[in-house]
């Protein structure tokens, strides 16, 4: 929609199943998002997996770009950077803390960026020169946000 | 900016980049700031809305339902989730 909230547009229809989580192209021309289940409720089990596509920003052109089987992949705003690098989060199912990873538009070279470890991290974002991010770290009593620069 | 869960629901809050100056701006989860960082679209009860970064007048962009909020680089656009 125009950012007055008119012009209603669908860009994905019920034969493309479960949309969500768009995040444009750093130019604009693209779309990148989740196809798949939606989030179970709280307190449930995910138990299927879902896959990352990109579109153009007309709804043109969908092209599923990564989906790995068994897991369940996260797209946040500002995924996607100037130089072309999509960052997402990615868990195995049963689901575990995800793990923080970058790939490019075709989905090649994906790569962990940041390992869950022993801390649940959350809604990474790029900064505007796209060599750092922006995330939340979760510890057992508290979550706060922290940046973290990337090669 | 960042959300805060509280008892009694979401928060949208902005800070510095250095983490001062924490503003309680209003209620929501899913902010995102406009390319030119005057306005802030978000969630709320399952319908978009947006604010300006200082606070102040909410608009209400949906009425049938939306989430996941993602501003255009150009800020005409909002995608979203319904």
């Amino acid at each position: 929609m125009n950012s007055d909230g008119s012009g209603n547009t669908n860009l994905t229809s019920v034969s493309d199943g479960y949309c969500s989580w768009p995040s444009y192209s750093y130019d604009g021309t693209k779309i990148v998002y989740i196809k798949g289940e939606s989030p179970s409720a709280p307190g449930t089990e995910q138990t299927s997996s879902n896959e990352i596509w990109t579109m153009g920003s007309d709804g043109s052109s969908k092209q599923k770009i990564y989906g790995e089987g068994n897991t369940y992949n996260l797209i946040f705003q500002r995924a996607w950077n100037s130089s072309d690098k999509i960052l997402f989060m990615r868990t195995a199912i049963p689901l575990s803390p995800p793990d923080v990873w970058v790939m490019s538009p075709d989905g090649s070279g994906a790569t962990v960026v940041l390992d869950s470890d022993s801390y649940t991290y959350g809604d990474p974002v790029w900064n505007n020169a796209g060599d750092k991010i922006a995330i939340i770290k979760g510890e057992e009593t508290s979550q706060n946000v922290f940046i973290l620069s990337l090669p | 900016m960042y959300t805060r869960v509280t008892g009694s629901g979401y928060e949208l809050w902005i800070v510095n980049a250095d983490g001062s100056g924490a503003t309680k701006i209003g209620g929501g989860f899913d902010p995102s700031w406009s390319p030119n960082a005057d306005t802030i679209a978000y969630t709320l009860d399952g319908e978009i809305y947006t604010i300006s970064s200082s606070g102040g007048s909410v608009t209400k962009l949906t009425t049938q339902g939306g989430d996941n909020p993602a501003w255009s680089p150009d800020g005409t656009k909002i995608a979203y989730a319904r």
